[in-house]
């Protein structure tokens, strides 16, 4: 090989490197500007390494930048990867998020809306374990804050927002548990308002049975709407425990709470139990012995009756079969 | 000598119509809504046009199964007052001691049944569960339709109260029906496959000298004894000594 043609290859092996770099070698080119403090917009390269996007290249999502120097960069469609769920990107949430409020509206014109990158950032994703995610559940009532503020300041006080801010209860429920993370469907969803009933049972499951229980719990659970659900006597953002004075379920607060659906609620309505269970003897005694006189009285009738009957059946055959044998 | 009797009037025929049609609309309604998570129950209510008409449906036919109970009541208790109608469904020692006698026989240690009067003891229970149960159901009913009303009066433990009361009432109810009142009406041997007195009116003579012979015998100034040793063969029965003898001819209320 002579040395003419050994520089020939050296000089081609070079600019193909620059033209088709590897995406290692690629992703280092691109540190060498956006790896600098200062500039806009700054990767750390070692917090990005450590994210869930950390292996791909840059180009994989600012697909339109093919060198340098690069022009204006487009926003990045995440949804390119995520919503047909190329190389095993997860697609349920992209195509749940499709279908949310938040994409809805935003499809529609609205620009504030969030998108993707609002909840999740863009070079620093990680999985909502992590503590370091936006979308860690310490974070996610402060990360909704940003475009539903009043909601916020209602919700860090309730009993809800108190478990989880102050006392860092993992049970304690954040936003994405009601509205349901990327599907946020509307809230005057019908569907929505009665999945919420489970979703408050999940944690609260005997309230969910003596619920279901109630006129209020069957009605809703056969598709209807216009009953009281859990946050029409419990609050929604600003629910509190039953025992706080302020709650909308205290002494001082239930009637207003009742004449909500039920104008003409007196002192008396509210005695009403919404999640009555007639076999605890120690809260509902009325209740406890009108079930057990009511059970002793249908056992009472059907040993009684039963018996009876089945008796005379047992005689009938009897003589049916002796006047056959006579004949 | 006749062949049948009249037993019921037009009027009772009328009243069993009505109880007959409301309370089975009542009990498909009603427990449709108590065991609503049963896909039966839920294909039904659906079918019927939702909930809210399923529960138009139970409350106006609750309003006619009151007006009819309402009716009887206030019939019975004129007929007694006023036109001295004997209550043929009250309940006495005689029935008890029937009813104990059955048992027996139905063990094998008696040889025939009891005798009885216009209503034997069966019906008399059967009557009067469905009636003091009919007015339980009528009167927790109206607490649940109206609980705004009813808690100006009462407290709220009313409203669960009575949904437990009207449920499992409506479940005695129905069981006394389904167990005794249909097997008494079409399985008993003795009616299969249907009595069809209360639909006509009338009961054949045959009928009546075994099932109700003390009524046959007042009907015909006879007696047990006397109807027994004259037509054995239409008298099943052993002449017990009663409390009390026929009483004075009834008349139908």
């Amino acid at each position: 090989m002579n040395h003419s043609l050994m520089k020939h290859l050296t000089l081609l092996f070079l600019l193909s490197c620059f033209l088709f770099p590897s995406p290692a070698a690629a992703k280092d080119s691109c540190y060498d500007c956006h790896g600098q403090k200062g500039m806009k917009p700054y990767v750390d390269k070692t917090a990005f390494e450590q994210s869930a996007h950390g292996h791909l290249a840059c180009t994989k999502c600012h697909f339109d930048v093919s060198g340098y120097p690069h022009g204006k960069v487009s926003k990045v469609n995440c949804g390119a990867c995520h919503f047909i769920g190329t190389e095993g990107a997860p697609k349920e949430q992209a195509q749940q998020y499709k279908l949310s409020v938040h994409n809805r509206v935003t499809a529609v014109g609205n620009a504030t809306l969030p998108t993707c990158q609002t909840c999740h950032g863009s070079h620093y994703i990680y999985p909502s374990a992590d503590t370091r995610s936006s979308t860690n559940r310490q974070k996610i009532p402060a990360l909704c804050s940003q475009c539903h503020p009043q909601e916020f300041e209602v919700y860090k006080n309730s009993i809800h927002g108190k478990q989880l801010l102050e006392d860092n209860n993992p049970a304690a429920p954040t936003c994405f548990q009601c509205h349901m993370e990327h599907m946020t469907p509307p809230t005057a969803s019908n569907a929505w308002q009665l999945s919420l009933i489970k979703q408050c049972g999940n944690c609260h499951s005997e309230e969910l049975k003596t619920y279901r229980k109630s006129y209020h719990g069957k009605v809703t659970e056969l598709g209807y709407v216009t009953v009281a659900k859990c946050a029409d006597c419990h609050g929604a953002h600003d629910i509190l425990a039953i025992n706080d004075p302020d709650s909308t379920l205290s002494q001082k607060n239930i009637l207003k709470t009742c004449q909500k659906c039920h104008p003409a609620a007196t002192p008396g309505f509210t005695k009403f139990y919404a999640h009555a269970e007639e076999k605890d003897r120690a809260k509902y005694p009325v209740l406890y012995y009108t079930f057990l006189f009511m059970t002793i009285l249908l056992l009472g009738t059907f040993a009684f009756f039963f018996t009876h009957t089945f008796l005379w059946a047992y005689r009938s055959l009897k003589e049916r079969m002796n006047k056959k044998g006579g004949e | 000598m006749k062949t049948r009797y009249r037993r019921f009037s037009t009027a009772r025929i009328i009243e069993h119509w009505l109880q007959l049609i409301t309370f089975s609309v009542l009990v498909v309604t009603g427990l449709s809504q108590k065991f609503y998570t049963l896909g039966l129950a839920q294909w039904f209510i659906m079918h019927l046009g939702g909930i809210d008409m399923v529960r138009l449906v139970h409350r106006g036919t609750g309003i006619l199964f009151s007006l009819a109970v309402a009716l009887h009541i206030g019939a019975a208790a004129v007929g007694i007052v006023y036109k001295r109608w004997q209550p043929s469904l009250i309940i006495t020692k005689d029935d008890i001691a029937n009813a104990i006698h059955n048992v027996k026989y139905y063990l094998g240690s008696e040889n025939y049944p009891a005798m009885s009067g216009k209503y034997n003891y069966t019906q008399k229970f059967e009557y009067w569960g469905i009636l003091t149960g009919g007015l339980l159901m009528v009167a927790t009913g109206a607490v649940l339709w109206q609980p705004l009303i009813a808690t100006r009066f009462v407290t709220g433990e009313i409203i669960p109260a009575s949904k437990v009361l009207h449920t499992n009432e409506a479940l005695v109810v129905f069981l006394i029906i389904a167990v005794w009142h249909i097997y008494n009406a079409i399985f008993s041997p003795g009616v299969f496959p249907l009595n069809t007195s209360i639909f006509t009116g009338y009961l054949s003579r045959e009928r009546m000298a075994h099932e109700h012979l003390l009524e046959l015998a007042r009907i015909e100034h006879s007696t047990p004894e006397e109807m027994r040793m004259l037509h054995p063969e239409e008298c099943p029965f052993e002449v017990m000594p009663r409390s009390e003898g026929p009483a004075d001819p009834p008349k139908d209320p």
